[in-house]
């Protein structure tokens, strides 16, 4: 009998000795049909046989090594003889594989039916092997509900961070991910099916970009309305690290601090400004806008007028001084406590001005 | 009446008002009291209730809450913390984001940036995103409002470069083929022929014609006096031998090259009516960010993948 049978190179990978797994060949024989095979596995440090069977089969090209057969950590050689009626082949050139337990392999930070509230998600994976072998490499592919595969990510080498962004994922769908692995012997591994439904808010129609189609050019033109801008407060000209209370407000009682937003905006003629605070001082302006020429004054103020029955009432007016001054005054509010949230809208359209005040009768704690 | 320079009527019960400019305003300034909140919008309300608007819309120039910070914009970043804006795109319903433009930040006004896109189809939508980087890191993608949709669409054939666009609309027509590599075999003893693929070659090929006028958009004309010079200058550009888009009304797009010398002229029916042709060549995958960056339409290689 000719032909002597070659062991498939995917029997180098890794086993689980506590599963059955098979051992493969290829095997070109002039006889029209192999009748069984042996299967010799030898302990690769002591020589010894560890598991030998003769096996009868006539189809198949391979050895089923049955679980708890062989030890995991230990590293094992194989050969495979082809018998052939009365004759057997001689043996298959041994190859060497490793045995060890099946690793745990699994997202850390998805459950099933998990929620997702954003179009992105990073997704972290938990890999662990009592033998101590190392994850290879690994990937993650994302499948829609009827689990076809949508996407599929490069595969990562860096095993010490594992975990990789899934991005660009629809509103009010459900997904599949699942992550595959291979350990540095080479057994594949896999995690389960893991379903995610995505539901996130909708952007608004304000975007940071606008987008316009040019009919005529074939083009579409990207135009950004991102606005940035950040305020400085300054202490006698020189710039400070802000004081806020509760986290949410900016306290600039010292009078020798101010607030300012300077550059990167620029308003041309109408608009609308609307301010809330508290504390403010008694004929003192809050706010000042100016044009580096001209300036329009907020000043918050007291007093008992006709208009308010005699009764001290609190206002804001404004004053709007080029070559000539414009003075306007708002509507009377009750005076507010220290602590007691007060405001103001200061709109301008084709220079005429009008002010109102508010107050919100809230009060701010730990002031 | 003006008295020591006050409007004396100046109060809000006064019959008429003097008017003042204190025009382009660009400094705001707080001081002496506590601050919770400021709004700023080029919109004008003439009525309040107390209500301080809280999304943002196109006429927000200023809306700062003071919450453990000082941003008044609609980002909470400054050029400071941002090396560049990076404009990404797809189709939608597709998946993956690919960059088409980054825009490096210096300064804040590098924020007021605009840039056109010549690489759509036409009757196809596109999503687009603005995304911040810091010395490469990419942030957030799916900050507050950071994506658009748009339908692109247009009509006639589009010939695009990097920043260059030939435009035909008139006379227009275009016929494909697709070629690949097949070469039949009728061997001595056989009925049949053998048909034998070898080598990859599959691309499509282009015939092309239409009437390159300059179209006038404030006018909505032709501007047909001027057609020869424009017809030379699309001519100089079909024969630069550099890669181009093909684009088509009807969806079709792609990479080509102009091949076949020459490119002709027929008698047009008017006599600045005269048809351009030619014949184009696909030599790439105009969806491929890696063709499109190898072919020098985009300059940006953030997501060109050479692995094999």
């Amino acid at each position: 009998m000719n032909g002597v049978p070659v062991l498939y190179s995917s029997t180098r990978n890794s086993k689980d000795a506590n599963l059955d797994f098979k051992i493969t060949y290829t095997w070109n024989g002039n006889n029209p049909q192999q009748t069984g095979n042996i299967i010799t596995i030898y302990n690769n440090e002591t020589n010894e046989v560890a598991y030998t069977a003769t096996q009868s089969n006539y189809y198949k090209l391979e050895c089923i090594v049955p679980a708890n057969t062989l030890i995991n950590g230990v590293l094992y050689k194989v050969t495979v003889n082809v018998i052939c009626g009365d004759e057997i082949s001689a043996p298959s050139e041994a190859l060497l594989f490793y045995c060890y337990t099946t690793p745990t392999f699994g997202f850390s930070n998805l459950t099933q039916d998990q929620l997702i509230q954003n179009d992105s998600y990073k997704v972290e994976l938990a890999y662990s092997q009592p033998e101590g072998e190392e994850l290879e490499d690994y990937y993650i592919s994302l499948y829609s509900s009827d689990k076809s595969v949508i996407f599929t990510s490069s595969v990562r080498y860096n095993t010490d961070d594992l975990s990789l962004s899934v991005s660009g994922l629809e509103n009010n769908t459900q997904y599949y991910l699942k992550a595959f692995g291979q350990t540095i012997t080479g057994m594949q591994i896999e995690t389960d099916f893991v379903l995610v439904s995505v539901r996130y808010l909708q952007p608004t129609i304000y975007s940071l970009i606008e987008l316009s189609n040019n009919y005529h050019g074939g083009y579409t033109t990207i135009k950004s309305n991102i606005i940035s801008l950040r305020a400085y407060v300054y202490q006698n000209d020189v710039e400070i690290e802000p004081t806020f209370i509760n986290g949410e407000l900016v306290d600039l009682r010292d009078p020798t601090q101010t607030l300012k937003f300077e550059d990167s905006f620029n308003i041309a003629k109408d608009f609308t400004l609307e301010l809330k605070g508290c504390s403010f001082v008694q004929n003192s302006a809050p706010l000042i806008l100016s044009n580096g020429k001209y300036n329009i004054y907020v000043y918050y103020r007291k007093g008992a007028f006709a208009g308010s029955e005699g009764k001290e009432k609190a206002y804001f007016e404004m004053k709007v001084v080029d070559e000539l001054t414009y003075v306007g005054i708002s509507n009377y509010i009750d005076i507010p406590a220290d602590n007691e949230l007060i405001g103001f809208m200061l709109s301008r359209r084709n220079n005429h001005y009008e002010i109102i005040a508010h107050n919100y009768k809230e009060v701010v704690e730990n002031l | 009446m003006i008295i020591l320079g006050k409007a004396a009527c100046g109060d809000t019960n006064s019959m008429m008002t003097t008017t003042t400019a204190v025009e382009n305003i660009n400094l705001i300034q707080l001081s002496k009291g506590v601050f919770d909140e400021i709004f700023l919008s080029t919109k004008v309300y003439t009525t309040w209730d107390g209500s301080i608007p809280e999304e943002w819309d196109f006429d927000t120039k200023i809306h700062a809450l003071f919450q453990e910070s000082l941003f008044g914009g609609n980002v909470d970043f400054t050029a400071e913390s941002v090396s560049s804006i990076l404009i990404k795109k797809r189709r939608v319903g597709e998946l993956q984001w690919k960059t088409f433009f980054e825009i490096p930040i210096n300064s804040n006004d590098d924020f007021n940036f605009m840039r056109n896109d010549f690489y759509n189809r036409s009757g196809e939508e596109y999503q687009y995103s603005v995304i911040p980087t810091l010395n490469g890191i990419e942030g957030d993608y799916s900050s507050n409002h950071n994506t658009s949709t748009i339908l692109s669409k247009f009509d006639g054939i589009v010939l695009v470069e990097k920043d260059v666009a030939y435009h035909a609309i008139l006379n227009v027509s275009i016929s494909e083929k697709r070629n690949f590599a097949v070469s039949v075999l009728e061997p001595k003893g056989r009925k049949k022929a053998i048909a034998v693929y070898n080598g990859d070659t599959n691309y499509r090929e282009y015939d092309v014609e239409g009437t390159f006028v300059k179209f006038d958009e404030e006018h909505c004309n032709f501007d047909f006096t001027n057609s020869r010079a424009f017809r030379e200058e699309v001519d100089d550009f079909l024969t630069n031998r550099k890669p181009k888009i093909l684009k088509y009304a009807d969806g079709r797009m792609a990479m080509v090259c102009i091949v076949d010398s020459p490119i002709s002229h027929s008698n047009g029916d008017h006599i600045y009516s005269i048809p351009t042709s030619f014949t184009a060549a696909e030599i790439g995958d105009c969806e491929s960010i890696n063709d499109l960056y190898d072919n020098n339409f985009i300059d940006i290689d953030r997501d060109v993948d050479r692995s094999i």
